[in-house]
């Protein structure tokens, strides 16, 4: 039985630690980096140990005998109720905090027992509870106004002060750990009747010595069960958590443990939800910066959580103690005579445990199920973006087809510009020699004496100039160009119209070009009427109707 | 206490090396003057100067990161710290090279620019002298590198105007020089004008971690 007590108490601090309230409490310590996660896991351990072991020693044997739990299946029910009542109500704020759940089990608990519900210290506690965040958020605002105007006025330098700083967080980081440890230790004295470990470990040799060794062995699995989850929280709150540095930090958490100290004092003592206090003390600190904005809805959602939370966890462990028969609970008050002849087999208590295993696993089914989800679409987001990544690759690569596509194309025309170029260069050459040839002959004939063989050069001269006006060899070149810089049309030419002979090819290039019949007839050396009739024929070789314009049909192909 | 005696070092370290680079700029001033006005042995002098305070600068920012990284107490901001110290180091970088520029490619400067070089030199290196104090201002005095650091900017802006005026009149009205001539001018005033630059990027980063100070 010890290890199942062992076993229950590390899923009921389990589930308190790795609900916000531990990885919050410590974020702010992680974000200092002055602290690994060990020495934060061990500093805790080690503060909310000896906090705890002095405030049962001090308040917790006074409250276990208040109470009077009898059975370990009672405190099973009561923290199941704490349990189910956070799960809940973290879904509507993430600052409800397991303190007021507990507390409410333990009212819940006590009007099941003795049908009396003190609503009047109730409501007292839910006033401290809001109080205490406010009042830490006033000495936050006036540490950060103090640390302001005498602190940063000193000049100290920036690197000495951080030294300083260091060593003041590490100490008030403990401090604050173990007044936590005093403060909600508290809690842990409603488990106390039920937890009979059979193991005595003569420490001081009082009966509580057994009750350590359980809270120690409770506080190691919860550290070791929950470390993952804890360790995850811890990360993303953080980084979060509006605590831009070390200085901060340290106003933070001094603030929170002023008041945790002055509530864990005898008189004033109240178990306090501590993220509450460290969330009062960031907004104390950034309204003295004038750099946060509420939002009423979350300060409304807050509010509702911190009057709600004990309501709900008072009535969810009642109607949850009344499932369970009360002769299993308290067996001062057996429900039938023991002299009954009736043999009762009684399944309240196995089905209640039965509820709550069933209830555990769904729960951490739920929660499996959700990181599972969360995988899922982050899987899914990661090939979202492979594949967008792809896309823009695949665009990136088309671009730059279409650039080597462009360069081709205009490296294409610069070399047809080349050539044209070359071309005229030698055709003034060319022209120039002929040109010097002609003036050249023509002395010849001014100095040849006879008639008949003047006429006869002058006829010589007359056909040179002839041959060379028909410029063949110029025009095959225009033509070749034309073919290279319309290669497509002459493709798709070719493809509507396979009739067509090269002279036709070359006459609707001209035609396509703008050329007038009379410059086709001259760059053809056929005259203005055979263009005509030229053109007639391609019409009908084209299949054109009277009133379809050539020109224009052949734009289109 | 061993690691508060690391703590003082790097302190000093720090002080120290801001001032490397105060006295580096001295020894740029000097020495670009020194080059102007021919005056061969001192700008030699000043070249040594230079190579000394480059390699102060260089051995000071490796202690400085070597202390840093080993306080845990600044883990937080040593990120901060090291890059402005980096930043502040390509300062003295730009100075050296600089003035080794000078000394290698022995630039033409006709007479009528010794003054626009000159005070091209004055602004660019006011914005790195500004510069220091802001940076000593975020270790003693965070909220009074606002103050400091509109100078910086104000010095950048003055040295990129002179930078243009003196370009402007090296292409428009200095036509006996050759273009080669041109261009060399050009890039000695861009090498003298990329030391605000830096200073700039050095502030613009100063800028921000105040805030991060701030509580």
């Amino acid at each position: 039985m010890t290890i199942l007590y062992i076993i229950l108490i590390a899923i009921f601090f389990g589930w308190w630690m790795s609900t916000t309230d531990y990885a919050y409490n410590v974020s702010g310590l992680v974000s200092t980096r002055y602290f690994s996660m060990y020495s934060i896991l061990g500093l805790s351990f080690l503060g909310l140990l000896l906090g705890g072991i002095i405030s049962y020693y001090f308040y917790g044997s006074a409250l276990s005998e208040k109470i009077k739990l009898t059975t370990p299946v009672l405190s099973l029910v009561l923290v199941f109720s704490a349990f189910i009542t956070i799960l809940f109500f973290q879904k509507i704020s993430k600052l409800s905090s397991m303190v007021y759940a507990l507390y409410g089990v333990i009212i819940g608990w006590d009007y099941f027992n003795e049908s009396y519900f003190n609503l009047l210290v109730l409501f007292k506690n839910i006033i401290i509870w809001a109080i205490a965040p406010i009042f830490t958020s006033i000495i936050a605002y006036y540490l950060t106004f103090l640390y302001k105007k005498y602190i940063l006025n000193t000049n100290i330098h920036y690197i000495k002060m951080h030294f300083y700083l260091k060593w003041a967080i590490i100490i008030v980081a403990g401090v604050f750990f173990f007044l936590w440890g005093i403060n909600n230790g508290v809690l842990l004295a409603f488990l106390e009747s039920t937890i009979k470990t059979d193991l005595y470990l003569a420490l001081d040799g009082t009966s509580y010595s057994s009750l350590y060794l359980v809270y120690f062995v409770s506080l190691f699995i919860i550290a070791v069960v929950t470390f993952y989850n804890t360790k995850r929280k811890i990360a993303v709150f953080s980084e979060n958590n509006f605590i831009p540095n070390s200085e901060t930090a340290f106003i933070v958490i001094f603030s929170a443990s002023v008041v945790l100290f002055i509530f864990s004092l005898p008189f004033f003592f109240i178990p306090i939800s501590t993220p509450q206090l460290i969330f009062g003390a960031i907004l104390g600190n950034a309204y003295h910066n004038r750099n946060v904005e509420i939002r009423k809805e979350e300060f409304a959602k807050w509010f509702l959580t911190l009057i709600a939370v004990p309501f709900v966890a008072i009535g969810l462990s009642y109607v949850l103690l009344h499932l369970v028969n009360i002769q299993f609970i308290n067996e001062q008050k057996p429900v039938l005579p023991r002299d009954s002849a009736i043999q009762i087999i009684n399944l309240a208590t196995p089905i209640v445990l039965f509820s709550i295993i069933v209830l555990l696993s769904g729960a951490l089914f739920y929660i499996i199920k959700q990181n599972k989800q969360k995988i899922k679409a982050q899987k899914e987001a990661l090939i979202h973006q492979e594949n967008l990544f792809n896309n823009q690759k695949s665009l990136s690569v088309m671009e730059v087809k279409t650039v080597l596509l462009e360069n081709e194309s205009l490296n294409t025309k610069l070399e047809l510009k080349r050539q044209e170029l070359t071309n005229i260069a030698l055709n003034i050459s060319e022209q120039k020699l002929f040109l010097e040839n002609i003036h050249q002959e023509l002395k010849k004939i001014n100095e040849v004496g006879f008639l008949e063989e003047k006429n006869k050069k002058i006829d010589e001269l007359t056909k040179l100039i002839y041959q060379k006006m028909s410029f063949s060899q110029e025009i095959e070149s225009f033509y070749a160009q034309i073919e290279t810089l319309h290669k497509d049309f002459n493709i798709g030419l070719t493809e509507h119209h396979p009739i067509l002979t090269e002279n036709d090819k070359r006459l609707v290039t001209l035609l396509r070009l703008g050329f007038s019949s009379k410059h086709i007839s001259s760059l053809t050396n056929i005259s203005p009427k055979s263009v005509e009739i030229a053109r007639y024929r391609l019409r009908t070789k084209l299949g054109l109707s009277h009133d379809q314009n050539l020109i224009a049909y052949l734009k289109t192909i | 206490m061993l690691r508060f005696k690391n703590t003082n070092d790097t302190i000093n370290n720090i002080n120290s090396f801001f001032d490397t680079i105060d006295q580096a700029l001295i020894v740029f001033k000097e020495g670009t003057k020194n080059y102007l006005y021919n005056h061969t042995q001192q700008f030699n002098t000043n070249l040594e100067s230079m190579t000394a305070f480059e390699n102060e600068a260089d051995a000071l920012r490796h202690q400085i990161e070597g202390n840093i990284y080993s306080l845990s107490s600044l883990a937080r901001i040593r990120g901060d710290i090291i890059r402005l110290i980096e930043n502040m180091d390509d300062i003295v970088d730009i100075l050296e090279s600089s003035l080794f520029q000078f000394e290698i490619e022995r630039p033409y400067i006709p007479a009528e620019l010794y003054a626009d070089f000159i005070k091209l030199t004055e602004l660019s290196t006011m914005a790195v002298e500004s510069l220091i104090p802001a940076a000593k201002a975020y270790f003693k005095n965070p909220e009074a590198i606002n103050e400091k650091i509109h100078r910086v900017y104000f010095y950048e802006k003055e040295t990129d105007k002179q930078a243009q005026s003196l370009k402007r009149k090296v292409f428009h009205d200095l036509n006996t020089l050759k273009l080669s001539e041109k261009f060399h001018l050009r890039y000695f005033a861009l090498h003298i004008e990329n030391l605000s630059d830096a200073a700039e990027k050095a502030a613009d980063q100063l800028l921000i971690m105040p805030i991060k100070r701030g509580i």
